[in-house]
């Protein structure tokens, strides 16, 4: 954990976190809560690293008063598959862009504008819509976004396409957002379950299962009667 | 139609479903003749196999005819007999071409569980719980096969049911298990569990050229067949020291091989370590029994191999693995690649070298299936193997 607490507030927890300690001594209760309490918060102050900020995203030390952490703001998230086919081949469809809704949970649809930009349209958790106008660019093995300002989401990043010599390739997206809602939408995305990196991990391996099968598998069907609950968690997961 | 739905520790119910339809360019539809209850349904059963829901269709040993077929099987048609692989394979990922089709990467929609709970995932298996894949079992009158392409293997109108339901499941079980074993002339195999799997984990062990087998268990019907169909010397472990009995009966060497053919839900007589794992097993502190486990390890001769077709599922506590480094143990573990073994086990039932039906002791509609997985577990009525007709 990086330090997240101004000085100020530092000192604050200290002397807070003393007076506490000095008075469960006085009154002979040196392990009570109270003691506790002011023992956790002397360590606070003294690390200048406050555990709870750190869980909430946010800090006090950038602008000496409490908000969104810089580290929350701009994330990047690495994510790699092996898929068992050639470089190209996976590098043909994914720059396919038509090819890319039925594998990206949650994308409406791309649209090429000219060579050089593309229009996106991503239903997020919870049926958000994003929409943003990204700025592609290719090499023979990796291609490259960043949305253009004013998108609804901020983001860039690069796809990797190896070939491997045991045969098929490795797949490596690295994707640089702002996460839109900041900490809170974070909190509440893990909490669903949803978090950025296991959607794209999930997204990667629907690629896989699409290039290697030639469909996405499924289960779960038919079924004898299911519980209220068994029901709900469906409703959610779709 | 009408299918066996698990609804909680011993609850499973004969009920109406949907048909099953087929979903994927790559699925078959079954109409089942033949289904089998597997001594891992015991598991689910038991409820000891986490991931299960209320509803879920069980079975994964089945076979009958192909009445569906989606427009990516070409090597399927209507009317064809079918034996299905319990492991499902797309046969493309590079598992399924080296021919460990059951690690398949393609088959489990619910990949993500199992790479939480074990770092990766296996394929997905019929009739076994959500973790792998939540697919419809196949103790039902229809059943969905993906990548049929891939899975069903057609058997002649001249073998029974009978003789080629194992190829689904156990029959390759056992056979992996033995070949595992590394096998040279000379050996001798020691195999804990006389259920079907390690039945034709002890013929298999013949075949492959053993000159002994010991089979362990303590159910005298069991360890009957092990010795007439198999050739197996016996223990019974509830009236001999196993460990001890084995040292003695191989010259002090231990067996060159050990097969554990009983998986998470061992039962033995008294020995501490198995107290153990009942009480913590109750208290749900464990997810495992494994005193057999536990006796293949130590019983093992050096330089030896430890090979477990019997099914393990959680973070185990109190194996001997300083033991199995002291001795320089080999341990073979996993599922059944199950693709890779059938053609070669269907040549030698074909040739009459092999026939598996030995172990069917009960044959019944599967209306009956509650009445047959109660009988089961209890071992009653000199239960082994039920076969169910849908």
């Amino acid at each position: 954990m990086t330090r997240n607490l101004a000085d100020w507030e530092r000192l604050l927890s200290i002397g807070l976190g003393t007076a506490l300690v000095a008075g469960a001594i006085a009154r002979r209760r040196a392990l009570g809560p109270a003691a506790l309490a002011g023992a956790a918060l002397v360590l606070r102050g003294a690390s200048g690293t406050c555990p709870a900020y750190s869980a909430a995203g946010v800090s006090s030390r950038e602008t000496g008063r409490l908000a969104v952490a810089s580290s929350e703001r701009h994330r990047r998230i690495v994510s790699t598959v092996t898929i068992n086919r050639p470089a190209r081949d996976v590098f043909m469809f994914w720059r396919t862009l038509e090819n890319l809704p039925a594998i990206f949970n949650g994308l409406d649809g791309v649209e090429r504008i000219d060579d050089r930009y593309t229009r996106w349209s991503w239903y997020g958790p919870g049926g958000v819509r994003f929409e943003w106008t990204a700025e592609m660019t290719e090499a023979s093995n990796r291609l490259s976004w960043r949305s253009l300002p004013g998108a609804d989401l901020d983001t860039s990043g690069t796809v990797r396409f190896v070939d491997l010599a045991r045969g098929g390739c490795e797949v490596t997206v690295t994707m640089d957002y702002n996460q839109p809602g900041g900490p809170a939408a974070s909190a509440a995305l893990w909490m669903m379950g949803r978090t950025p990196h296991g959607e794209i991990r999930e997204d990667l391996r629907r690629l896989k299962h699409v290039l290697e099968t030639g469909e996405l598998p499924v289960g779960g069907h038919p079924s004898g009667k299911r519980t209220a609950t068994f029901r709900a968690l469906q409703t959610v997961a779709s | 139609m009408r299918a066996l739905c698990w609804h909680g520790k011993k609850d499973v119910r004969v009920e109406n479903v949907p048909d099953p339809e087929i979903l994927n360019p790559r699925d078959a539809i079954i109409r089942v003749t033949s289904t089998a209850i597997c001594g891992s349904d015991l598991h689910l059963y038991d409820g000891v196999i986490p991931t299960l829901a209320s509803g879920d269709i069980l079975g994964h040993e089945f076979m009958g005819e192909v009445v569906d077929v989606g427009p990516g099987v070409p090597s399927l048609a209507i009317g064809d007999r079918v034996v299905v692989p319990f492991t499902i394979a797309c046969g493309a990922c590079e598992p399924c071409r080296r021919g460990l089709t059951s690690l398949c990467d393609n088959s489990n929609p619910n990949a993500w569980l199992p790479e939480k709970l074990y770092g990766h995932s296996a394929s997905g298996l019929f009739g076994y719980s959500h973790m792998y894949g939540g697919y419809a079992g196949g103790q039902a009158e229809y059943a969905r096969v993906p990548f049929a392409d891939v899975g069903p293997f057609k058997v002649p109108p001249s073998l029974s049911d009978d003789q080629v339901l194992f190829l689904s499941d156990i029959l390759p079980t056992g056979f992996m298990a033995a070949e595992n074993c590394s096998i040279e002339r000379g050996h001798v195999v020691a195999v804990w569990g006389a259920g079907p799997v390690g039945l034709f984990a002890m013929k298999s062990a013949m075949l492959l050229g053993a000159e002994r087998v010991i089979a362990i268990d303590r159910v005298p019907e069991r360890l009957a067949l092990a010795e007439d169909a198999c050739g197996a010397e016996t223990i019974n472990f509830d009236e001999a020291n196993v460990l001890d009995e084995l040292r003695t009966r191989t010259g002090g060497r231990g067996p060159d091989a050990c097969i554990d053919a009983v998986g998470l839900e061992a039962h033995s007589a008294g020995s501490f370590g198995a107290r153990y794992d009942a009480v913590k097993m109750r208290f749900r502190l464990a997810t495992d029994r494994l005193e057999a486990l536990r006796q293949a390890i130590l019983a093992c001769g050096k330089g030896g191999t430890v090979s477990v077709p019997g099914v393990y599922g959680g973070y185990l506590d109190k194996v001997p693995l300083g033991a199995a480094f002291a001795k320089g143990l080999t341990l073979k573990l996993g599922q059944t690649h199950v693709h890779r073994y059938l053609p070669r086990l269907l040549t030698l039932i074909e040739e009459g070298a092999l026939d598996p039906s030995f172990v069917i002791t009960h044959i019944v509609p599967l209306r009956q299936a509650p009445d047959a997985y109660r009988m089961f577990l209890d071992k009653a009525d000199g239960c082994v193997k039920v076969v169910l007709r849908p």
